[in-house]
């Protein structure tokens, strides 16, 4: 099941932590965004497999934005 | 007997007016995985400590030999009860009766309420689940004339108005809670809400005739909705949990205005120094950290869990703030959380501080304050949303507060948001981890230097070096040499040094316990 990964935060996004078809398992810190000059993790929602990133480094994103698509573990 | 016959016609309306909106309509409410408002009562209440008002309020229906054969009762449930060997007032409508919408009786039951909390001075608790008022009126009788409540009347928002102010008030939403039940809901200390409930001004066929939109009862007002629009404070998993917040809630609370929260006994010492308090904020200011793991090694702990109990997480979200106990007593506990915009102050943020605040002076709870505040939020958004102006009433609120105040600085106070975070006579730690000042120096030296910089050979490295010039005045030694705080202290003293602090504050309280009223604010 893919499941989208939102910020919930707005700002820039300062690293992508992993690469597209890498393993996750929940709660990892997957990305991090800069927000207000500090270092905010967005953590993975549940275990799987990255799929898709939305964004690259440098990208300004809002609240709430979608930023990458994970494939849920069965 | 002389009055068997009567007493056998109030037995027989009884036994009519329990079956609510009859067996169909239960079963169908049942089916969709909901109590009826008599089994959450039930649930809530210690067990057999109901005590009904107004079972007889409804409508008979007699046949033609004016036998009594039916009655529809009104449909909102109303009485007394305890809470934990504590008297409450109850009440809810009947979602098996017209979907809740007020009949005439139901209407004067609900309103009485918050007349009784008035009266008794008692903590209100009202679940809700049910629509307002219909277009063809409230009465039974399709011929009658609605005649609407005499002039003379005091208006029913009277009252709902009034119990804010002189006891604990307590809502849940437990399925649809539209117009009327969605204003009381709303009129609350503590709202929760299960996953299946929704609450709106209006429903969807409302919506979709004036605006065209085509949206769903959750779309419009479900928790995904209203946990961040601040309407209601806390997501229930079910109705069980809901009550369960419900009885939490209400153990922190003094029964009315004019008491003080009761002492609890506490097991956890008041000299426990946990270890982690001393690592917890990073030393690179750009990381961020778990504002409540501070929070849970600092205040009791009873039967090794937190005694923190989280009230609105999702609105306002940079602002964290909730009840506890300290050394058994009743605690307001405010924090920054810099995982939401590093803890800076939205106009969500400001209007959640504000209230609480105005909360805790209502109950005369203490209030603890972790501080790690950057500033009000900067941005296009945050300046549209008006978050100058909430956050100066927010800051009135605070100045206007009068309970025992203690502010711990954990990390960052800067700006004229930071005043928010300390009460009039506060009583001020710092961590050695604290940073003030007027603006944090990553962004007020590039403003404040900026021909300076810009004239440099090198402008990056002259930044930095102004940066790290300044920082030194933004550290808690200069504040303790100069008494601008209490006292700059190891993190892992924070309990002892605030139980402490707490028995000295609450037995220096001379003046009985009494109503809080605030002025205009900005």
């Amino acid at each position: 099941m893919e499941k989208n990964i939102n910020t919930h935060v707005a700002g820039q996004v300062w690293k992508l932590e992993v690469a597209e078809g890498d393993h996750v398992s929940k709660d990892q810190i997957i990305c991090i965004i800069e927000c207000m000059k500090m270092e905010i993790p967005v953590l993975a929602p549940v275990a799987g497999e990255l799929s898709k990133w939305l964004v690259s480094s440098e990208d300004i994103v809002s609240e709430g934005q979608v930023i990458g698509i994970l494939t849920a573990e069965e | 007997m002389f009055w068997n016959e009567e007493i056998n016609e109030i037995k027989k309306r009884d036994t009519l007016s329990k079956k609510q909106g009859g067996e169909e309509s239960v079963k169908k409410h049942h089916e969709k995985g909901r109590l009826t408002i008599r089994e959450r009562i039930d649930c809530l209440l210690d067990s057999e400590t109901f005590d009904e008002l107004g079972v007889g309020a409804g409508v008979p229906v007699f046949d033609d030999n004016n036998e009594l054969i039916d009655f529809q009762p009104a449909n909102f449930v109303l009485g007394f009860g305890e809470v934990a060997a504590r008297k409450v007032i109850i009440g809810g409508e009947d979602f098996t009766l017209k979907g809740g919408s007020p009949n005439p009786a139901g209407l004067r039951k609900s309103v009485y309420a918050e007349q009784l909390a008035l009266q008794y001075k008692i903590p209100l608790v009202r679940l809700h689940e049910g629509g307002g008022g219909a277009v063809g009126g409230t009465s039974q009788n399709k011929n009658h004339r609605p005649l609407g409540e005499p002039v003379f009347n005091m208006s029913r928002f009277y009252s709902l108005a009034q119990t804010l102010g002189v006891v604990p008030v307590v809502t849940a939403a437990l399925g649809p809670v539209a117009g009327l039940p969605a204003s009381r809901l709303v009129a609350s200390h503590f709202s929760v809400m299960t996953k299946n409930a929704a609450v709106l001004i209006a429903g969807p066929q409302v919506v979709k005739r004036a605006l065209g939109k085509d949206l769903s009862k959750e779309q419009l007002g479900g928790p995904e909705v209203h946990l961040k629009s601040g309407v209601i404070n806390n997501l229930a998993e079910n109705e069980e949990d809901a009550f369960n917040q419900i009885r939490t809630f209400l153990s922190f609370m003094p029964d009315n205005a004019w008491q003080r929260p009761k002492r609890i006994v506490c097991s956890d010492p008041a000299n426990r120094r946990d270890e982690e308090l001393a690592s917890i904020v990073p030393k690179n200011s750009r990381q961020p950290f778990q504002m409540r793991k501070i929070i849970r090694h600092v205040i009791d702990l009873e039967k090794e869990e937190t005694t923190f109990f989280e009230i609105g997480q999702k609105f306002g979200p940079s602002l964290i703030t909730g009840l506890g106990r300290m050394q058994g007593h009743s605690v307001g506990i405010i924090a920054n959380d810099c995982m939401y915009y590093a803890g800076a102050m939205t106009s969500s943020a400001a209007q959640k501080l504000r209230k609480f605040v105005d909360f805790c002076n209502s109950f005369h709870l203490p209030v603890l304050s972790f501080v790690d505040e950057p500033g009000f939020m900067i941005g296009p958004d945050s300046e549209s949303a008006g978050t100058i102006r909430f956050g100066t009433e927010a800051i009135s609120a605070v100045m206007q507060s009068r309970v025992p105040w203690a502010s711990i600085q954990v990390n960052k106070a800067f700006g004229v948001a930071a005043q928010a975070h300390f009460g009039p006579q506060a009583y001020v730690l710092s961590w050695p981890s604290a940073k003030t000042g007027a603006l944090p120096v990553e962004g007020g030296v590039a403003v404040a230097f900026s021909r300076e910089i810009a004239a440099s050979p090198n402008p990056e490295q002259r930044q930095r070096e102004l940066e790290d010039l300044l920082a030194t005045s933004q550290s808690p030694f200069p504040k303790s040499e100069g008494f601008s705080v209490h006292e700059l202290i190891d993190p892992r003293e924070t309990r002892p040094k605030l139980a402490a602090w707490l028995d000295l504050a609450i037995g220096s309280q001379t003046e009985p316990a009494k109503p809080f009223f605030a002025t205009m604010r900005p």
